[in-house]
């Protein structure tokens, strides 16, 4: 160390100094080695994010990745563990980074260019992966790997031929190799070759393959048979037949069982699928995800206890959670939510720290309305996982079904942005449902049906909306979509038909009930729904025959009966049935609102008021009656209409054809700008929509503005250009706008069509605009003599012919 | 002295050159001899997928769906009526990489692509010495469809399928194009030229993170919130850019490829006609000094786009290319309405129509198809009266008619140049899955 008398400027340190700076040092050792500790280690990084990932909380898998990547010195292996996590998150972008970092610092480890490449791949930038393969040598040991995905890489980028011709090269060059024979049968099942995949396969099995490699080939062998299935000539006995052989072969292979009993159940073989699963079961009772399969099947079967049993030995055997969920499954497809919450509860008995058993006891919970219990158990789930997304979108439901919808909108709002996933989508659209913001909870239905198009929920959500604005097209797709997924409903069947019906189309209504009595002609509601087609296409007495047929099958037919009677002119016969049937059951507000629209289809608007004040006060949510009483009063232009018109508007302000009928009763009214306001807002909602169009062009017109008006005339007769109406409110807005020759054709057209004196003076202007003298006094003579020919019109034949 | 900086000392210089002159003069003057004095300024070409004109601020919008866009527009040159060539990405993107109409590329197919020989805006770029880079999220713009070309990365930056992950959209957002784009600013160095081009589909997607749903629940709310969040995203792409030293050198061009259809002509959706609502798309190019905002009104196409970009980068264009260069127009000359032509001849929805349309910017020719290519009707609108296009007047202006039924057939009597399309090209798996979820390949 030095004399300590002689020091410093030449750089010497103190003994005293340079104790300091070994407990410095130690010190600061220490220190690393407490925040070596704190560092996450892979493994637990993996389990961190596993566990993140089971119940959909991204953020926090990222965050860890993205820990051990800021604290874990670099080193091949890391750097592949690594990519190897973000591609397993969805970030494979941040894999391929990671990867090129990973491949300058160190250029001979050639495994990184093959990762990287593969990274590249799941970018699809298949340029960067052929780069990467091309940059392996040949005398390198991950040669072979390289140049496989050399071949996918040439694929990917669209060259189909270079890939399988590199892949085949490679087969030649070493016909041991499994790899490249694998990698040619999965680019041949992508490319839906299944012929030459089998072929493929046959000799792959032939080759030396390792444990990997033959649990590889069996998942493209179960791809295969999934290919196979998915074409138009598939054979599913031989398919069968071949999971058959494969899960002899691979008793293990739980996937491959699962696609036999869905084939054999799709079959109508459940029996032959319960025979094949018990019989694996007894030869060897080791294999203990059968026992949930098994459960599946039973349920199926009818088999309740044998069903509930199986599940119970799952449970016990498979000492995991997922065990408990199984259980927990059965009883909610039983219908019973305690069961199903006990199921959980004896599920977190035995694991306390799963989140996602706690997360699925709030949740039934909530299914039982104790609220306060679900609160309790949110709480409970352990910390890490508190603030997922899903347990979020619990926490919403919650809040739902406390009545503070607004609360689970701001929080399912935040929830989307994270985890867009049915379940988000399906409850931010109910809590927007709660707070009457329609249009947007039609939105976020349909994307939860976009994201789960099996579950029927989402679109049995979007009918019941379509309806309530009167989206008859969107009313008629929703419930399309609930009969392919969940033909057992009728809510499926009603809607479709009841859509077709209203938007002027008996005949397809008929025609979509035909699939349903063919397939279910014990179900008394395709009669009925028969009856209610043939009722609107004027085939009365078909429509009772089909009554008939549902009476018999033990449908109330009582007031479809009336309203047939009502739909053939026995208006009178049709109020007395109902008001009968009315009597017997007063408090059947369908009987009222029956009763409300064959009154007022009757002109009696007392019968009519009546009953639907009636039905209303019955059914204070449904304002049908009320809608009807608002169009009966526009029709007739009566004031009083305008309060009911507005009342159903407000609860109802997606309903474009109500918007069109305030419309017109605000123009006969003289209430123009109100009028203009209301037609306005109902050729938005209906873009099919040519009245309001072409009212709302009369009325601009009116008021002075041309160009607006000329827009929804313009509109107007594209939409419906064999209107004479429509023609002649255009013709006549181009004379305005100073463009008589292009209003002669339409004015002539809608004149031949409807021949009246309004038309016609329109017409008149036309010529004189284009002198065209001759045609003038004709058309002029012509309409002298209509009925409609009054003063008025006279007034102006006579200003006319005058060229005033 | 860098590029940057001999670029800025010029801008000075003439700013001081230029004191006392008028206003507009002074303005005119200083953009030609700045544009004209700028060596290899980094061009960044920013393409918002299925974006509408009329619903952005600097176009008329007064929801405040685009003020950044406005702020460009303010310092900068935006185009009034410009035209896309196609209301279908592919056929549109590829019009404007080669500055081709659709029958001089001849791309109209699913399973069309771009050869190898095509000759790109991206490859006349690299040529030139340019860094090329793409970001892009349209999967209509895989590199199997030759997309790729003349870019030295062009990235795809989708996330993975993860079974319990959220799959937030069948495309990648903004923040990812943003990842992206920031690794590659990071890496490049600023000294050198650089052509980046960054695809955004979240306006496709009706995508926006919740603090930019402001606009309502619906559909179009969710449209106009997209756009609003692209917006933000254009103002962040413009922050890395003046981090990285690479802003004050740089042109950047905002444009889109087609627009989205809300009812009109009684159409949802795009890629069902090429009407006006789905091929009037906005242009705005901000440049690295402010000029005094301009606003041109005759009618430009996309297939400007790309002769623009090389001669604003001093940069020879290509003779194959059809568009002309929008600087003598950025300069102050005027110029009638450029003539347009636009096309869609695949079904790639039930509802769609195959048509070529034609226009002289007032009036538009088009004509409409059956599957089999036979010739169904031909109609003449007047966008001076009918801008929605829905009157046909062919009747009532039979030489307008003629005149333009001329313009039209001289247009599709084309051939396409050879080795610019390449046909059957194989879609790659997991892209067709992705096209078919958003309704495409049915």
């Amino acid at each position: 160390m030095g004399d300590s008398r002689t020091l410093t400027n030449e750089g010497r340190i103190p003994p005293m100094f340079e104790r300091l700076r070994c407990a410095l040092v130690i010190g600061g050792m220490c220190w690393l080695c407490v925040a070596c500790g704190d560092a996450p280690t892979s493994e637990q990084t993996v389990d961190t994010v596993r566990d993140a990932v089971a119940i959909g909380d991204r953020n926090t898998a990222l965050a860890a990745i993205d820990r051990l990547e800021k604290t874990t010195i670099p080193s091949p292996e890391g750097m592949l563990e690594l990519a190897g996590l973000w591609a397993s998150v969805g970030e494979p972008g941040r894999a391929v980074w990671h990867l090129e970092e990973g491949v300058r610092r160190f250029p001979d480890e050639h495994r990184l260019r093959v990762a990287l490449g593969r990274a590249a791949m799941l970018v699809s930038n298949p340029a960067l992966a052929i780069r990467a393969a091309g940059e392996v040598p040949a005398e390198s040991d991950v040669y072979l790997s390289a140049q496989v995905l050399l071949g996918e890489a040439q694929i990917k980028a669209g060259d189909l031929d270079a890939g399988l011709e590199t892949l085949r090269r490679l087969d030649q060059s070493h016909p041991h190799a499994a790899e490249t024979a694998l990698a040619r049968i999965g680019t041949l099942l992508a490319e839906r070759d299944a012929d030459a995949a089998r072929d493929e396969l046959a000799r792959a099995r032939t080759l030396t393959l390792s444990p990997e490699q033959s649990a590889a080939a069996d998942g493209l062998e179960l791809l295969l048979y999934r290919v196979e299935l998915n074409q138009e000539d598939a054979s599913r006995d031989e398919a069968v037949s071949a999971l058959m052989n494969l899960v002899d072969r691979r008793p293990d292979f739980w996937a491959a069982w699962e696609l036999l009993v869905t084939q054999l159940a799709t079959a109508g073989r459940l029996e032959a699928a319960r025979e094949r699963v018990e019989g694996a079961l007894l030869a060897n009772p080791e294999l203990v995800p059968l026992h949930a399969l098994n459960s599946v099947i039973l349920r199926a079967l009818g088999e309740e206890d044998e069903a509930l049993a199986a599940a119970e030995r799952f449970a016990h055997q498979a000492k995991t959670p997922r065990g408990w969920a199984v259980v927990a499954e059965h009883h909610q497809a039983s219908g019973d939510a305690e069961a199903m919450l006990s199921a959980f509860e004896r599920g977190l008995e035995l694991y306390p720290d799963d989140p996602g058993l706690a997360v699925s006891r709030a949740e039934s919970l909530i299914i039982l309305e104790r609220l306060d219990e679900a609160r309790e158990a949110l709480s409970q789930v352990p910390r890490a996982f508190r603030e997922s997304p899903k347990l979020e979108i619990v926490r919403a439901r919650v809040e739902l079904a406390e009545g503070d919808a607004a609360a689970a909108r701001e929080r399912l709002e935040r929830v989307v942005s994270i985890l867009d996933d049915s379940s988000a989508q399906f409850w931010l659209g109910a809590a927007l449902e709660e707070l009457g913001m329609t249009e947007g909870a039609i939105r976020r239905y349909g994307l939860a049906h976009m994201r789960g198009p099996l579950d029927p929920v989402p679109s049995l959500a979007l009918q019941r909306l379509y309806f309530r604005n009167r989206d008859l097209r969107g009313a008629a797709m929703a419930s399309a979509d609930l009969i392919k997924v969940a033909p057992a409903l009728d809510e499926g069947w009603i809607g479709l038909v009841e859509a077709q019906i209203l938007l002027g189309d008996p005949r397809a209504a008929l025609a979509a009930v035909k699939p349903l009595r063919a397939a279910a002609p014990d179900r008394a509601i395709g009669p009925r729904l028969s009856a209610r087609a043939l009722r609107d296409l004027g085939r009365f007495d078909e429509a009772a025959a089909a009554l008939d047929s549902a009476e018999a099958l033990g449908a109330d037919v009582a007031v479809d009966r009336a309203v047939l009677k009502s739909r053939e002119g026995r208006h009178a016969e049709a109020i007395a049935d109902l008001t009968a049937l009315a009597r017997e059951r007063p408090d059947d507000a369908a009987i009222q609102l029956a009763l409300t629209k064959v009154a007022f289809v009757a002109g009696d608007e007392t019968a009519g008021s009546e009953a639907a004040d009636k039905a209303m006060r019955l059914q204070p949510d449904n304002l049908a009656p009320l809608r009807e009483r608002c169009f009966f009063r526009a029709a007739q232009g009566k004031e009083v209409g305008v309060a009911d018109c507005a009342r159903y508007l407000d609860a109802h302000p997606g309903d474009s054809e109500a918007h069109y009928f305030h419309g017109s009763l605000l123009a006969t009214l003289g209430r123009t700008t109100d009028a203009i306001g209301a037609y306005r807002r109902a050729a938005d909602l209906d873009r099919s929509d040519f009245r309001s169009r072409n009212n709302l062009a009369t009325l601009l017109g009116k008021v002075g503005d041309l160009d607006a008006a000329l827009d929804a005339a313009q509109e107007a007769y594209a939409l419906s250009n064999e209107h004479p109406v429509v023609g002649d409110t255009l013709g006549s807005l181009y004379v305005a706008r100073g463009l008589p020759a292009r209003a002669v054709p339409l004015l002539e057209s809608a004149y031949a069509g409807a021949a009246n004196a309004e038309i016609g003076l329109h017409l008149a202007e036309a010529y004189r605009a284009l002198g065209r003298q001759a045609d003038l006094e004709q058309i002029l003579a012509a309409i002298s003599s209509l009925p409609d020919f009054g003063p008025e019109e006279q007034a102006t034949a006579e200003a006319l012919s005058r060229n005033d | 002295m860098t590029r940057g900086l001999s670029f800025a000392a010029m801008a000075l210089v003439l700013a001081i050159l230029g004191c006392g002159e008028s206003q507009e003069a002074d303005t005119r003057g200083a953009l030609s001899t700045r544009l004209t004095e700028a060596q290899q300024p980094h061009v960044i070409f920013l393409l918002v997928d299925m974006l509408r004109a009329d619903w952005t601020t600097p176009y008329g919008d007064d929801r405040g769906t685009t003020p950044e866009l406005e702020r460009w527009a303010q310092r900068g040159v935006l185009f009034e009526e410009v035209r896309s060539q196609s209301s279908w990405t592919k056929v549109s993107m590829a019009s404007t990489m080669t500055s081709r109409f659709p029958a001089a590329h001849g791309i109209r197919e699913a399973t069309d692509g771009l050869a190898p020989g095509a000759e790109t805006l991206a490859d006349a770029f690299k040529s030139a010495g340019y860094s090329t880079y793409g970001v892009q999220t349209n999967g209509w713009l895989h590199p199997s469809f030759g997309f790729d070309q003349g870019f030295d990365r062009y990235s795809f930056p989708i996330g993975g399928k993860q079974a319990h992950l959220p799959r937030p959209s069948l495309w990648a957002h903004a923040d990812r194009v943003m990842d992206e784009a920031t690794r590659i600013v990071s890496a490049h160095d600023p000294a050198e030229p650089m052509f980046l081009y960054l695809h955004f589909m979240d306006v496709h997607e009706f995508a926006a993170p919740q603090e930019f749903q402001t606009f309502g629940q619906g559909q179009e709310a969710a449209y106009l919130s997209a756009i609003r969040w692209v917006d933000d995203s254009i103002a962040r792409v413009l922050e890395l850019l003046d981090d990285h030293g690479i802003a004050e050198n740089a042109v950047i061009v905002f444009a889109s490829d087609h627009g989205e259809a809300f009812g009109e002509n009684g159409l949802y959706g795009h890629a069902k006609n090429v009407l006006s609502s789905t091929t009037t798309v906005p242009l705005v190019f901000r440049f690295p000094f402010e000029v005094e905002a301009t606003r041109v009104p005759s009618q430009v196409r996309n297939i400007d786009i790309a002769p623009t970009l090389l001669e604003l980068a001093g940069i020879p264009v290509p003779e194959a290319f059809e568009g002309a260069s929008l600087v003598p127009l950025m300069e102050g000359a005027t110029e009638p309405d450029r003539e347009t032509r636009a096309s869609l001849r695949a079904r790639l929805f039930k509802d769609a129509t195959f048509q070529e349309l034609a226009s002289d910017g007032r009036w538009v020719y088009v004509r409409d198809f059956e599957d089999d290519g036979t010739p169904r009707r031909d109609r003449l609108f007047d966008r001076e009266v009918d801008p929605g296009e829905y009157i046909d007047v062919s009747a009532s202006e039979p030489d307008e008619a003629e005149r333009m039924r001329e313009i039209l057939e001289a247009g599709l009597s084309r051939k396409p140049s050879k080795d610019v399309r390449e046909t059957n090209v194989r879609i790659d798996p997991g892209i067709a899955d992705r096209l078919r979820a958003m309704g495409y390949l049915q």
